[in-house]
């Protein structure tokens, strides 16, 4: 892919991570600082579409701008913690064993470790691990639904790309 | 008079005894004592004015007997019988009124503590005049707290902090071996923002505020600025206003805090003072609308400023 | 196309879903053995919405097991215990009674309800320093 397109198709993907990352603010919020993690739709499309390198950028980039335009400081802590845990993850299960999860399960997985990066951050901040323990199991099972609904949107994402942009994927 | 109380108390499982005992018992007293509910010995005895005595539970003869003699010691500062002026301006209620001077002078006639008959072997009171009204507001909660140390002392109990409707009665101190850490309410915290202006440490003592901030007419002090607020001056007819934005008083007696801290208050600094000064085991504290903290010799040095807006006077 | 694969269930997606249920008991086994968290621990009550007491939980020594019962008016009454256990509603005369049969409280940001009385007891997570009072007079 030339460099130009590869530059714009990138800047796109953040713009629609940025407006998820808005969108999820407001859901309400089941633990502090845990956000659901559907921008990281946006970086399992990445990752199938460039790699490892520019998924992490995407993720960068998001987590830094998305709290700030949204006036939180803080936010960036908790962002960046659950994205880039979750995007290592889900870098190392799509890249290296592909043939035994499913996208559904990948984008679990990073529901998953997203979540827990944003409860050991809100531990940090409180002081305590009591707030891991007390906010991981609610939070599992939320990461569960929103792993799975990832997947199926990473899913039509990746196919109207290849149908219409002519995409390889 | 539904108080709002929370107690603190610190023991093994006994203590919940003693502390359902305490306020049961701090209930009991608000029922006999309370201005509303009707079976209420001084909603009987106000009934009864001018027409004949009634009988009423120990304990409420004693407060009002309590009562009296504070009314005595303050040459009035402290008077029960300023029901009909407090019904006249309304201000607890939901239609407060500024009363005309006429009004208030009809109403004054019928406040004088002298006329408020006692018969000790009875146990009944009766009150002079017709119309004539008694209001324990200013004393029962005081009376009530003293009740609920003894049932808890009597239990062994040897560190608590109860808050009964804003007084906060110790005993003891803080467990961990520091007196209980007490902050003096700031009297214009709405504006200032700061929940208190100093803070004290106080171990087996009771600490009483008594202010202008408490109940007041909102929309003539959001028109005028000026405040007209609960705390009568039985002379006048109207909000005391010797100066003083809030007064606190820190005594081994509730009853004692709970009555000084209005006759302080409608008193005045100076006058008030030098009554205090002359009672044993009392301290106090007086708020001027200029933001100056007068304190008693007792206390000196031991507030604990929290909020610059005020200045401390030694 | 290569996607459809992607799709169906495969075996590593088990092995997901198996650690999010070890995640999950440990989570539960860690609250349990846990003993009150007393780092900048500030235990708060309310009632209707009103903060009317806060103290702090002592950072050394032994935490002393207290009781404090709090009258909501109109004859309603919650008693919160305090011990090194945590934060539990002991006795309460709603209807339901589901305060009293919440679980201990030892963590900022868990808090106990007794929603008849408006009346919430919860831990949060900063101490208020040398300002910080046992309760105020008003």
């Amino acid at each position: 892919m030339i460099k130009t397109r590869k530059i714009t198709m990138l800047a796109i993907i953040i713009s629609q991570a940025l407006v998820l990352h808005y969108i999820e603010g407001f859901i309400p919020v089941l633990a502090p600082g845990a956000k659901l993690g559907l921008a990281n739709i946006m970086t399992m499309v990445t990752l199938a579409l460039f790699g490892f390198k520019e998924a992490m950028i995407v993720v960068i980039i998001r987590s830094v701008l998305g709290p700030l335009l949204g006036g939180s400081i803080t936010g960036i802590l908790y962002s960046l913690s659950g994205g880039i845990l979750s995007g290592l993850v889900m870098s190392v299960l799509y890249l290296n064993f592909p043939s035994y999860f499913s996208l559904m399960g990948i984008s679990t997985a990073g529901a998953v470790f997203h979540n827990i990066g944003q409860l050991l951050t809100a531990s940090w901040i409180f002081g305590t691990l009591g707030i891991l323990y007390t906010y991981l199991p609610v939070l599992m099972l939320a990461a569960v639904v929103t792993g799975y609904f990832n997947g199926l949107v990473t899913r039509y994402i990746l196919n109207y790309l290849g149908n219409k942009l002519d995409i390889k994927v | 008079m539904d108080t709002i109380m929370s107690f603190k108390v610190f023991g093994d499982r006994s203590a919940k005894k003693a502390m359902n005992k305490a306020v049961d018992r701090v209930k009991e007293i608000e029922e006999h004592m309370s201005s509303t509910y009707k079976d209420s010995d001084i909603v009987k005895i106000n009934k009864a004015a001018g027409i004949e005595p009634v009988k009423v539970h120990d304990d409420t003869f004693y407060v009002i007997k309590k009562a009296l003699e504070y009314g005595q010691l303050s040459d009035g500062a402290l008077d029960i019988t300023i029901k009909p002026i407090a019904e006249l301006w309304g201000i607890t209620s939901d239609n407060p009124k500024v009363p005309t001077k006429e009004e208030i002078d009809e109403k004054l006639a019928l406040v004088d503590y002298r006329k408020v008959v006692l018969d000790e072997e009875n146990k009944t009171v009766f009150l002079e005049e017709k119309g004539m009204g008694i209001d324990l507001g200013a004393i029962a909660k005081g009376f009530a707290a003293d009740e609920a140390v003894r049932i808890l002392r009597e239990a062994g109990v040897e560190n608590a902090l109860l808050n009964l409707g804003g007084n906060v009665i110790t005993i003891g101190g803080n467990p961990d071996g520091r007196p209980w850490r007490i902050g003096i309410q700031d009297p214009r915290s709405q504006e200032t923002g700061e929940p208190h202006l100093a803070i004290i440490g106080v171990a087996d003592a009771t600490v009483v505020s008594s202010g202008d901030y408490e109940r007041y007419i909102e929309e003539v002090y959001e028109k005028t600025g000026e405040r007209y607020h609960h705390i009568f001056d039985p002379k006048t007819g109207y909000p005391a206003d010797k100066g003083l934005m809030a007064s606190t008083i820190i005594s081994g007696s509730s009853i004692d805090a709970d009555a000084l801290s209005t006759i302080l208050f409608v008193m005045g600094y100076e006058e008030g003072f030098k009554l205090i000064e002359k009672l044993d085991n009392v301290e106090a504290i007086a708020v001027t609308a200029n933001k100056e903290v007068y304190i008693t010799e007792g206390l000196k040095g031991s507030l604990i400023q929290s909020n610059d807006n005020y200045r401390i006077m030694d | 196309m290569i996607m459809d694969k992607f799709m169906k269930p495969k075996i590593g997606d088990l092995f997901i879903y198996l650690f999010i249920v070890v995640l999950i008991g440990l989570s539960l086994l860690g609250l349990r053995t846990m003993s009150i968290d007393r780092s900048n621990t500030v235990v708060q009550i309310q009632l209707d919405g009103k903060v009317i007491d806060s103290y702090e939980i002592s950072q050394e020594g032994e935490i002393e097991a207290r009781e404090i019962r709090v009258d909501s008016g109109q004859g309603g009454y919650n008693i919160v215990r305090i011990s090194s256990e945590g934060i539990a509603v002991i006795d309460a005369n709603c209807p339901d009674k589901l305060c009293v049969r919440s679980p201990n409280i030892k963590v900022p940001g868990q808090s106990i309800v007794c929603i008849p009385h408006k009346f919430v007891v919860r831990i949060i997570g900063e101490s208020q320093g040398d300002n910080a009072v046992d309760d105020t007079a008003s």
